[in-house]
């Protein structure tokens, strides 16, 4: 579990390189969740790297759903590609287009949904 | 000095405590020779206001005070500079930086470290590793362990005690709670009687028993003030800071925040005439900072009233407190002769006084309600009945779905998370997995370890054995129809829960102890403490030959809380102590004041910002 101390570093390769070797372990010491967790974060790290290069905004480090909250403000068709790869649930999905929604103050939609 | 006089206003004079934590400190300051410049470690500023003032401070020449921090520049032309701070070894950098930023500027002077209240090896080491520990003139200890905060209650200041131990392995703090008992027995004679439950209070015993040769022997002729002494792990009982206090002062503490016995509000509510009084503060710097700083302790005689009331009795005892201080003013139309007059004009200042307290707490009961009222703090309030009542609490509560969802602040979250754990002893794996996987999905991965942690300090975990129920129905946790106006049990601070922790002192102060209890008493982690201390045989003849527990001679007991206490805790001991069949008094030790949101921020990584 220690491993998890090296997840402060800054650089994406060396973080990758750190989630893959926490994974191991927790895979070696039958931590289900944990191993499950640290495989989603590596894919969300692989989003998130892919996300900047494109948009150019800063998106690794964010949660899963600050990253969504933050496609969702603009609009952005890669939404649907996190959520069904993530199983993020409709009520939670809701939940987090309504506060995109609010924070971009587009009442109009708002009120449509 | 009358800033402190309340210290020696309680059923046990605590001043000595402050004048030998003075005594020591301000010797070893008279052994820096010059002029002085201070460098405080943040976390030491809050304590010491509680034993020193600036006053003091310059009458013994020292001229300049700053805060560690990077690129500091602590002295002008003062001759000696003096580093208080705490063994943490991260401020070994900062400080060896600085020394030799200022040597290489050839500015070199002298240099004293004070270690409060103990020097650790490591600290040593580094400062050899960096090359600056032949710099300083003295390195000292300064073994101030605890801080009188009110005239019944002290603190330690160590908010990380309970981190330490309950997770680091690191009993540090519990050596140091052992030298302040140490302190204690010294002042007040040895505590004939050891209570105390859990591996922490067995630990701080052992040491206790073992220092008691360290007590100088003169000691041992004082009749001891203290019938017993109870030391309670925090681990026993996890729930009761985890919710929400509902006493006046466990809810400033909840919702602004107190610190070092001061709270701070936002100005702007206060009116003019409010400025200065209540627990006197200064008017100039309300102006600057738009914050007005209310004093709470017993030196206010109104505050010393509400404070442990439930909040819903509040109101109308100020309510109360209004119309007789309009009463009183009403008296000078009755005045008539000069005599009379004169009664009047002398007590005048006094209710002055009383009407601007009444005024500022009137403010800040005000401003309680707002928060109070909002539909989050009832929700949150109702779901904690139900958490208590050990209600619905298998299945994954809608509520703090609600906060995750609107991304409430970790800490309040997992707080409730905590507490519905606790009642229902450790989640099904499917509640557990949910809970963890939104507080990942929405806080971010980093909180894997959050969670670890708490798992490990036993407030996150899967079903284990039930105990909670049993130990809730012997020592009768929760209580249906609860008086708040007129309170008839200690139950009352949580609106019909009362720690367990109040329960077991409750216990300790009927004849039968703890005896009948041994069953339940096994449910909760960590051993049974009952050690006794020999006195000498002539105090001990006449320790048994003057009656105590009885209603003029009242036993006093001390309480110290391993990891932490919350201002909810102290209230239902006060209350224990007012009613009649009682006959003990209390006095209450801790390593720091807290509430569940201040308990988890020490676990949650990384560390929120306050």
């Amino acid at each position: 579990v220690c491993v998890e101390m090296c997840l402060r570093s800054s650089d994406i390769h060396e973080k990758r390189e750190h989630l893959e070797e926490a994974r191991q372990l927790y895979g070696f010491a039958k931590r289900s969740f944990e191993t499950k967790a640290t495989e989603d974060e590596l894919k969300l790290l692989e989003h998130q790297k892919m996300l900047e290069e494109k948009l150019g905004v800063k998106y690794v480090g964010l949660s899963l759903f600050d990253t969504i909250h933050l496609l969702l403000m603009r609009n952005s068709p890669f939404v649907e590609k996190l959520r069904s790869q993530f199983k993020v649930s409709d009520k939670r999905f809701s939940w987090l287009k309504i506060r995109a929604l609010a924070a971009g103050k587009k009442y109009d939609e708002l009120l449509m949904l | 000095m009358s800033a402190y006089s309340h210290l020696s206003s309680g059923r046990l004079d605590v001043s000595p405590v402050r004048e030998e934590a003075r005594r020591l400190f301000l010797d070893l300051l008279d052994q820096c020779e010059g002029t002085k410049a201070l460098v405080w470690d943040q976390s030491m500023t809050g304590p010491f206001s509680f034993i020193s003032d600036y006053t003091l401070l310059k009458e013994r020449g020292v001229n300049k005070m700053t805060i560690i921090q990077q690129q500091m520049e602590p002295a002008d032309a003062e001759q000696h500079v003096v580093f208080l701070i705490r063994p943490n070894p991260d401020l070994m950098k900062l400080i060896a930086d600085c020394i030799k930023r200022e040597e290489n500027a050839g500015k070199g002077r002298d240099y004293s470290i004070f270690f409060v209240p103990r020097k650790t090896l490591i600290c040593e080491r580094r400062l050899e590793n960096f090359g600056v520990k032949g710099s300083f003139t003295n390195i000292f200890e300064c073994g101030i362990d605890i801080f009188p905060v009110d005239s019944d209650v002290l603190s330690m200041e160590l908010p990380f005690a309970f981190r330490e131990c309950s997770l680091e392995g690191d009993h540090t703090s519990m050596y140091h709670v052992a030298r302040s008992l140490l302190l204690m027995q010294t002042i007040y004679g040895i505590i004939p009687r050891i209570y105390g439950k859990g591996q922490c209070a067995r630990r701080v015993a052992d040491i206790m028993l073992r220092l008691r040769r360290d007590i100088p022997k003169e000691c041992d002729m004082i009749l001891p003030e203290f019938d017993s002494v109870i030391l309670l792990d925090r681990n026993v009982d996890l729930l009761s800071p985890l919710l929400t206090q509902l006493t006046y002062e466990g809810l400033v503490d909840e919702l602004f925040g107190i610190e070092n016995g001061c709270c701070k509000f936002s100005a702007d509510r206060f009116s003019e005439q409010s400025g200065g009084g209540g627990g006197g503060s200064a008017k100039g710097q309300q102006q600057e900072s738009a914050a007005k700083t209310v004093i709470l302790n017993s030196t206010d005689e109104l505050y010393t009233e509400i404070r442990d009331l439930n909040f819903y009795a509040v109101g109308p005892l100020l309510n109360r407190k209004a119309k007789h201080i309009r009463e009183a003013f009403e008296e000078r139309h009755g005045a008539k002769t000069v005599g009379q007059i004169k009664q009047f004009v002398s007590k005048l200042p006094h209710i002055q006084g009383a009407r601007m307290s009444l005024s500022t707490y009137t403010t800040v009961t005000e401003l309680l309600k707002e928060k109070i009222e909002s539909s989050e703090f009832m929700d949150r309030v109702s779901m904690e009945q139900d958490v208590f009542r050990a209600v619905d609490v298998d299945r994954v509560h809608p509520f703090v779905e609600q906060l995750i969802s609107q991304c409430a602040p970790i800490a309040k979250v997992l707080r409730l998370i905590c507490a519905q754990c606790t009642a229902c002893n450790g989640f099904k794996q499917k509640v557990y997995d949910f809970y963890r996987r939104e507080i990942i999905q929405t806080y971010g991965f980093e909180h894997l370890r959050t969670l670890k942690r708490l798992e490990d300090a036993g407030l996150f975990k899967l079903h284990g054995q039930k105990v909670y129920n049993t130990i809730r129905k012997t020592m009768r946790l929760t209580v249906e129809d609860v008086n708040e106006q007129n309170p008839n049990d200690l139950s009352y601070v949580h609106s019909g829960y009362a720690p367990l922790t109040a329960r077991l002192v409750q216990a300790l102060t009927k004849p039968e102890k703890w005896r009948g209890l041994e069953e339940m008493l096994k449910l909760i982690p960590g051993p049974t403490v009952d050690n006794q201390q020999s006195l000498h045989p002539s105090i001990e003849k006449r320790r048994l030959s003057t009656p105590s527990g009885t209603y003029e001679n009242p036993r006093l007991m001390l309480v110290f809380f391993l990891g932490g206490c919350t201002f909810a805790e102290i209230s239902a001991l006060r209350f224990l102590a007012q009613q009649e069949e009682g006959q003990t008094d209390f006095v209450i030790a801790t390593t720091k004041l807290i509430n569940g949101t201040s308990l988890l921020k020490t676990l949650i990584e990384p560390p929120p910002k306050s």
